[in-house]
């Protein structure tokens, strides 16, 4: 009896509870049609893209909805050549050109790549130099090329002047080098060679001026290449071609494979050069890796062989930390150099002992790559904003982030950050929302290593201002930072 | 016979006439009189009840929080079971937060078993805490979402803490839910 009237009670107690509060239960039924307010938070977050001195393929906001993303590039020194007369060149994505001569000791920076032809990231360099001219040309990733003329010391449109076509083919293009040669000089086989990803070749002959491209229709995945510059020798005028998986083709009406690197396909080879044994003075390929602490690999067989015969590490590491991004072979003064992607060139006679350059390419700053803007209702209440800026992968040491914060609004311009050197949520500032704020994101790109870098940056309102928040509000931008070529695949 | 007819035809108009009438009048009259019942016996105020929270003024001025049916229960603004609760956001929002906009309220001496049933719109969290949640700068010390019609212990005259996270925007269409509470006094 008791046990019947608690399961009765219980019953009561659930059916009544679920009840008690529905004092006008009718009016649920009847659902009215209320309004709800507009927010008097801020109405939104605008993106817009860098206004001042943009890079090349920067900050482009894919979306706009519950995150943004930006693309960032960075400029990273993407390619070295050294021409018959012992001049060697390398270059950043965005067209900077140093020049170093170990005969006479000099170095110096070609002028300003007119900044009309920076629009995709050069992607290689090379030069011809003879008596009568004296062309360095850079390709950019879309296939187009500039030269500068060492006699006029001009920059020219050497698409546009020597009636190139490689831009309507596939690209990316990846790889410009030349045929030069020390003491065999001739002017009608002088060429340029450019080289795109899946492996068309164009040549263009400096001293006839003939263009003629090359589809292949191969699908392979060349990176760097290098003329087998002595073209007297047998086998002569052959071009090698190396894929990230470390395979080596020569290109004889269409490429060959040669053989591995590793062997069998593995990764991370990437840059590509032909010269002298130090120790038989034979003239072999040899292969550098983009992974630091790592020696330069040497092939077993002769330039303009049937096959490699395979490889082998040949000397020491040129670098011990940073990311290779190429080699050249100086035939005027034999010798091996190797660059890094932030331009810290290593030279070395023997494979053994490596010499440095000081002169490397200064980190490239970028200012107002995006702003974000917003302006929020009338309101008298202000809130408080920080920002803050999280990585998510590696490497934390290729940028600096500059976060700074702006109004139109007297006394509330300062809002800066060095990132990461102050930690996160320190920034903060109270901020009204009744006027118009701008958030200025910079970036200095120290292209230390190849690596996938994302970043997330928010912007986090509370309120009420200098209290416990009530109200949390947060925005948030994605940044993926670039600072390898896409076909490089780091990881 | 005519006339007997007749008789008979009048009395069964008056008998359809009259079913017409009462036979409505009996649904209408079970609704109401079972609506009656709940109604006379909720006149008892409840002693667990959600009601407005600390911060649910700022919210709803804010334009952010706005629940459509209260009444006062003593001090409280409680909140009507089943009433709807609506959520809003601004554009391009990762985020948003509303701290102790909503508190269960037990006025009862006795510790209670609380279930908060109900809906909410996509991408809204529900936290409840015992103490006022506060923001330490990221989500994760908001501690564990609830899950709604999940048992809740309530201190006898205790007050629990609701706080909502919205992930994202919140459509304009579909940003409405429904709470409400049951308990079992022990």
């Amino acid at each position: 009896m008791f046990s019947r009237f608690l399961f009765v009670f219980i019953l009561s107690v659930l059916i009544f509870s679920s009840f008690a509060v529905g004092i006008t239960g009718a009016s649920v039924i009847v659902a009215s049609d209320y309004n709800v307010k507009h927010t008097n938070i801020p109405a939104s977050i605008v993106y817009q893209q860098g206004l001042s001195n943009p890079p090349f393929d920067s900050a482009s906001i894919n979306s706009q909805g519950d995150s943004a993303t930006v693309y960032l590039n960075t400029s990273w020194t993407s390619g070295i050549y050294t021409d018959d007369q012992g001049n060697t060149y390398w270059i950043t994505t965005s067209g900077n050109v140093s020049v170093y001569n170990y005969n006479n000791n000099q170095f110096y920076y070609l002028p300003n790549i007119p900044h009309k032809y920076i629009f995709s990231p050069f992607t290689s360099v090379a030069s011809v130099n003879y008596s009568s001219y004296e062309y360095t040309v850079l390709l950019n990733e879309k296939g187009y090329v500039y030269g500068y003329n060492g006699n006029t010391g001009q920059w020219f449109n050497a698409t546009k002047e020597w009636g190139l076509t490689l831009q309507n083919y596939p690209g990316p293009w990846v790889s410009v080098t030349s045929n030069v040669m020390r003491y065999f000089n001739n002017f009608n086989t002088e060429s340029f060679f450019f080289v795109s990803y899946s492996g068309a070749v164009a040549k263009y002959n400096v001293g006839n001026k003939s263009f003629h491209i090359f589809s292949t229709g191969q699908n392979l995945a060349i990176i760097s290449t290098v003329a087998n510059w002595n073209e007297t020798e047998p086998y002569s005028g052959e071009l090698y071609g190396l894929e990230w998986n470390g395979s080596v083709y020569y290109f004889q009406n269409k490429w060959r494979y040669w053989g591995n690197v590793f062997g069998s396909p593995g990764s991370g080879a990437v840059g590509i050069t032909i010269g002298y044994d130090p120790n038989n003075g034979t003239q072999n390929v040899f292969v550098s890796l983009y992974q630091n602490n790592t020696p330069l690999y040497e092939s077993y067989a002769q330039a303009g062989a049937p096959s490699s015969g395979g490889f082998f590490e040949a000397g020491s590491s040129p670098f011990n930390y940073g990311t290779v991004n190429g080699i050249t072979y100086d035939n005027y003064d034999n010798i091996f150099y190797a660059v890094e992607t932030n331009g810290t060139v290593a030279a070395s006679f023997d494979l053994t002992t490596w010499y440095y350059l000081e002169n490397i390419t200064p980190p490239t700053s970028y200012s107002d790559v995006v702003s974000i803007a917003w302006v929020g209702a009338p309101n008298t209440n202000p809130w408080t904003s920080y920002a803050e800026i999280q990585s998510y992968q590696e490497p934390w040491n290729s940028l600096i982030f500059n976060i700074s914060f702006a109004s139109n609004r007297t006394g509330y311009e300062y809002m800066y950050s060095d990132y990461p050197f102050i930690p996160n949520s320190s920034l903060s500032q109270p901020v009204e929302l009744s006027h118009k704020y701008t958030i200025s994101v910079d970036y200095i790109g120290y292209p230390n290593m190849m690596g996938n870098s994302t970043f997330y940056f928010s912007v986090i309102f509370t309120y009420p201002v200098n209290a416990q928040p009530t109200i949390v509000i947060a925005y948030s931008l994605q940044f993926i930072v670039i600072n390898h070529f896409y076909y490089m695949p780091v990881g | 016979m005519f006339a007997k007819k007749n008789s008979k035809m009048k009395k069964l108009m008056t008998l359809a006439t009259l079913l017409a009438f009462i036979v409505p009048a009996l649904v209408t009259a079970s609704v109401v009189v079972d609506y009656q019942i709940n109604f006379k016996a909720s006149n008892v105020n409840p002693t667990v009840f959600l009601a407005e929270g600390p911060n649910y003024a700022t919210a709803n001025a804010q334009g952010l929080l706005y629940v459509n049916n209260t009444t006062s229960i003593d001090t409280y603004t409680a909140i009507e079971n089943n009433a709807q609760v609506k959520f809003n956001s601004t554009l391009y929002t990762e985020y948003t937060i509303l701290l102790n906009v909503l508190e269960l309220v037990s006025t009862t001496s006795s510790s209670t078993t609380v279930w908060i049933n109900g809906t909410l719109p996509k991408g809204v969290t529900l936290y409840i805490t015992t103490s006022q949640e506060s923001f330490t700068g990221s989500i994760s010390s908001l501690g564990t979402p609830y899950n709604l019609g999940s048992p809740i212990s309530l201190a006898g005259n205790g007050i629990d803490y609701i706080t909502f996270y919205i992930s994202g925007q919140i459509p304009s269409t579909g940003n409405t839910g429904s709470l409400s509470v049951q308990y079992l006094v022990k």
